[in-house]
């Protein structure tokens, strides 16, 4: 009694934080909460009073956990599938109603059950043709998939799952009539089985036919068992687990499901959106669950496909931790352990099969689909009893309840009646027991051992979800006005890029697409998750399961020159970079072709199948010959090349360093190798990001990753600057084309201002990919007369 | 503010749910070992020996945990029959059961006509054979008085 007062209270509290979660969600008030569960909390809570005080007036000596522990899991699944999908949750909760009622109804048989037992046959056969009716008349809810269902007025049942039922009652009646047979060691034991193994035998069939496979691998594992716990012969195990193997291997050679199952499940990661994705999605929601879990409603459980039926585990996870997990597998363990001593009680040999054989089917099935949640095990299609959603799921459940309330339903329980072995069926016990622990393991190791490590894979789309509620940072220039920023509202944020020519920069933060550019190197600021407090992000992922609102960053870029910039390369292939050849901080950084990140949604194909490759950022991540150009500029021994293959880092995609063999450069390159001629032979370190608004402590200056370098004696530059330099501007420059078999020809502009020149000391490098070095020196020098103007 | 009202809930919900299985396994284990109480300290139901001599009937009542059946007059219950060995069978209470255990004697001990290899449960109303005796055994709880310690 007080435990089912404790699961009723487990459950009104569940249903409080399921309505109140939208306000988490959105961190306010002002939301519509969720109401329409409490619908199936108040059915659940009839139907479990109305259960309890009929069996406690029928049964007064039954097994008093069961009926709690069955309350629980129902309960639970119930109001996760009206978290998920509410429509959903009121077919179930009518089907609860109806179980309900079966049970209810079903105290009044006769205590004994030798109903079941006396026409077992019938029963069996009764179950195979309702079963065998779907081949025909088969329909499945979803409109399309195996056909396993019996349809008629908007419910369906599906006959494989009482069948299993049958099958049980069936082995038990007739394993407890030949048991003196069975356990005389000196009789052959074939002839006795043959009827099961025929029986058996037309179920598995059925089943194959119907391509319901899970469902298949339960049986052999039921009839294994309880043939063995009957029998107490080794022989039995060793070939079942052979005909399970077999048929394991049959059906990977036979069916392409079986293949795609197993393969994710032995290599999930090699194909994560494609065969594994379910195994894949479902380890990510146990992840992002993590100890605690999201708490009810706040999680995105409906991210793994099917949540409600097979993967209902993964959504119990995401949203009650591993905590609720271990609920969920002690609740079970209560179930293996009552379910054998109510066995090892029972007053006969078809009772005490009858009672054993279900409560393998209940707690097998249980750790078969919560291994295949895990990738313990390959996935299979069977149902979680109890939790699932599906109408002939519960039902079955309930019944199995029904009966193993009547077995358990006799005064004297103190004595084990010495009817056969006791031994297999703590062997049994055991090895429930071990699978039960093991999945809590494997559980406690996706969700938290592994767990940082997947949740900030690319394919977890909670973290594009978690872009909708928190805000994230904005890019601004470096005079603060914003190139990029978050807009919206709770819920609904997106991202509005200000000055679209610079999304080959800045990237792009897309559910569907992922990150690029600034917004994936810069994503941990961007997205609070670096530079705020530990404590403020632990707390925000506590409270809230998102990180804390983003933090700002400036760039180094200049708009008015950047606008210049573009501008300027329109119509034309190539990439152009200006800096500060004192600090290295980039004041321009344009490409073209360009594209519109906010568009990204209706422009993607054809971005990608675009030969000029608008996604790439030529400036930084552009490989150009430079060898004349080079030579020029640096003429002689002073050559200094081999400093230049190394990459520069400005926290920016910038590909991979150079080959010595055949070196190719990028704008960004050669602009800092103009700089070092400017700067009188150091080679700057390069910057874009400038700082980072934190919370506390303001504007942080984030310092250059790499550090500046004398690549030349200061005199070296001199003979250089001489023969290139402009008085007249004020600049020196060069314009080179680069002939080269592989590549189109190549316009190259370099030039920068005069160490004389007492303004800010510049750089710039220009390529177009066309022979045009009129156009390339007109875009360079015009750039920097405009940068040079006070 | 909703986030830190919903995480005390959750933190509530956590520990109902613990509240629940920690209260299965203790009731669980409450039974556990009232029931081990209850084996410790129960008597062993009373084994009465009956052989079957010319109509006249003799029950003898044990209320000791082993009792060893033979010709040997050292034995608990002693048969003076040539085809009894002298110490012939042993009737054992463990487990909560009443188990009968041939002693390797020359002509065997059966149960309900059955030859007793290995130690077997017996219940009220088995006859077993020693040699060529017939003994019918009754197993009860009630208490009585004429017994013989």
């Amino acid at each position: 009694m007080r435990l089912l007062v404790l699961a009723t209270l487990f459950l009104v509290i569940y249903s409080i934080i399921l309505t109140l979660s939208p306000a988490a969600r959105l961190r306010s008030w002002e939301v519509s909460f969720r109401w329409e569960h409490w619908a199936g909390f108040f059915v659940w809570l009839i139907v479990i009073t109305l259960a309890h005080w009929q069996t406690s007036l029928r049964l007064p000596y039954r097994d008093p956990f069961l009926l709690p522990i069955a309350a629980l899991l129902s309960g639970l699944g119930l109001l996760t599938i009206w978290r998920l999908f509410p429509d959903l949750g009121m077919r179930q909760t009518i089907w609860l109603g109806v179980a309900g009622v079966i049970l209810v109804a079903g105290l009044r048989l006769p205590p004994d059950l030798s109903f079941l037992r006396r026409y077992k046959y019938l029963w069996l056969t009764a179950g195979l043709l309702l079963t065998a009716l779907t081949l025909v008349l088969g329909t499945n809810p979803l409109g399309y998939g195996p056909r396993l269902w019996l349809g008629c007025c908007g419910f369906y049942l599906q006959p494989s799952e009482p069948l299993k039922l049958l099958l049980i009652v069936y082995l038990s009646a007739y394993l407890a009539d030949r048991l003196f047979d069975l356990i005389a060691t000196s009789t052959p034991i074939l002839p006795i089985l043959a009827p099961t193994l025929f029986m058996t035998g037309l179920v598995l069939g059925l089943l194959l036919a119907q391509r319901d496979l899970g469902t298949c691998s339960i049986f052999l594992f039921l009839y294994t068992t309880i043939i063995y716990i009957t029998t107490n012969r080794k022989s039995i195990l060793v070939f079942g687990s052979l005909a399970l193997l077999l048929a394991g291997i049959a059906g990977f050679l036979l069916f392409d499901v079986v293949q795609i199952r197993v393969n994710a499940w032995l290599n999930p990661w090699s194909d994560p959106s494609g065969g594994s994705y379910q195994i894949v999605q479902s380890l990510l929601a146990v992840a992002s669950g993590g100890l605690l879990g999201r708490g009810p409603g706040m999680g995105n459980p409906s991210l793994v496909p099917i949540p409600h039926s097979d993967f209902i585990f993964a959504a119990i996870a995401e949203e009650l931790g591993l905590a609720g997990i271990l609920i969920l597998c002690i609740a079970l363990a209560l179930v293996a352990n009552r379910g054998i001593r109510i066995s090892l009680h029972a007053p006969d040999t078809f009772r005490r099969l009858l009672g054993a054989g279900l409560t393998i089917h209940i707690v097998a099935q249980s750790i078969l689909i919560a291994s295949g949640n895990l990738r313990l095990l390959p996935l299979t299609g069977v149902t979680y009893p109890f939790v699932s959603y599906g109408g002939s799921s519960l039902l079955t459940s309930f019944l199995s309840l029904l009966i193993l309330l009547h077995i358990s339903n006799h005064p004297d329980d103190s004595l084990i009646r010495k009817i056969s072995e006791t031994r297999p069926f703590l062997q049994l016990g055991s090895f429930l027991m071990a699978g039960i622990f093991i999945v809590a393991l494997s559980t406690g190791w996706w969700a938290v051992i592994r767990a940082p490590d997947l949740i900030v894979r690319t394919d977890n789309p909670r973290r594009a979800i978690a872009d909708l509620y928190v805000p994230r940072g904005s890019i601004l220039d470096r005079g603060n006005q914003p190139l990029v920023e978050t807009q919206g509202s709770p819920g609904f944020y997106f991202r509005q890029v200000n000055y679209p020519a610079l999304s080959p920069v800045v990237g792009y933060t897309n559910r569907f697409y992922g990150q690029a550019g600034l917004e994936a190197t810069m994503d941990e600021y961007l997205r609070g998750l670096r530079g705020n407090p530990n404590l403020n992000i632990w707390w925000n992922q506590l409270l809230y399961g998102q990180p804390p609102p983003g933090l700002d960053i400036r760039l180094s870029l200049d708009l008015r020159l950047q606008q210049a910039a573009d501008q300027s390369l329109i119509g034309h292939t190539g990439a152009l970079v200006l800096l500060n050849a004192d600090n290295g901080e980039v004041l321009v950084m344009a490409t073209s072709p360009s594209f519109d990140a906010n568009q990204l949604e209706n422009i993607w194909d054809e971005l990608v199948g675009d030969v000029n490759a608008p996604l790439v950022n030529r400036a930084s991540q552009g490989r150009y010959r430079a060898n004349t150009l080079l030579q020029t500029m640096f003429p002689g021994d002073t050559n200094p090349l081999v400093q230049l293959l190394a990459q520069p880092q400005i926290r920016l995609d910038v590909g991979e360093p150079a080959d010595p063999e055949d070196p190719l450069f990028s704008p960004l390159q050669i602009a800092l190798s103009a700089a070092s001629i400017t700067n009188v032979g150091v080679y700057p370190a390069p910057k874009l990001v400038l700082a980072v608004n934190t919370s506390q402590a303001d504007w942080v200056l984030l310092p250059a990753p790499d550090k500046p370098d004398q690549l030349l004696p200061g005199n070296a530059t001199n003979t250089v600057l001489t023969q290139l330099s402009k008085p007249e501007l004020g600049i020196w420059d060069i314009v080179i084309v680069e002939q080269s078999q592989a590549q189109n020809s190549l316009s190259w502009y370099s030039g920068g201002t005069l160490p004389s020149w007492d303004g800010i000391p510049l750089a710039v490098a220009v390529i177009l990919e066309e022979n045009n070095p009129d156009l390339a020196e007109s875009i360079g020098t015009t750039l920097l007369k405009e940068a040079m103007l006070p | 503010m909703s986030g830190t009202i919903l995480l005390i809930l959750r933190i509530i919900l956590i520990v109902v749910s613990y509240a629940f299985v920690g209260w299965s396994i203790w009731l669980l284990w409450r039974d556990l070992s009232r029931q081990s109480n209850l084996l410790a300290t129960r008597q062993p139901p009373l084994l009465s020996v009956e052989r079957d001599v010319d109509g006249d009937p003799q029950p003898v009542r044990f209320r000791t945990t082993e009792v060893i059946l033979g010709r040997d007059p050292a034995c608990d219950y002693t048969i003076s029959d040539s085809t009894v060995s002298a110490r012939h069978t042993r009737l054992s209470f463990r487990n909560g059961h009443w188990w009968v255990e041939d002693l390797r004697s020359t002509n065997g001990t059966f149960l309900n006509m059955e030859a007793v290899d290995d130690p077997v449960v017996i219940t009220t109303g088995d006859q077993i054979r020693c040699g060529q005796v017939n003994l019918k055994l009754t197993i009860s709880t009630a208490h009585s008085d004429n017994e013989q310690t």
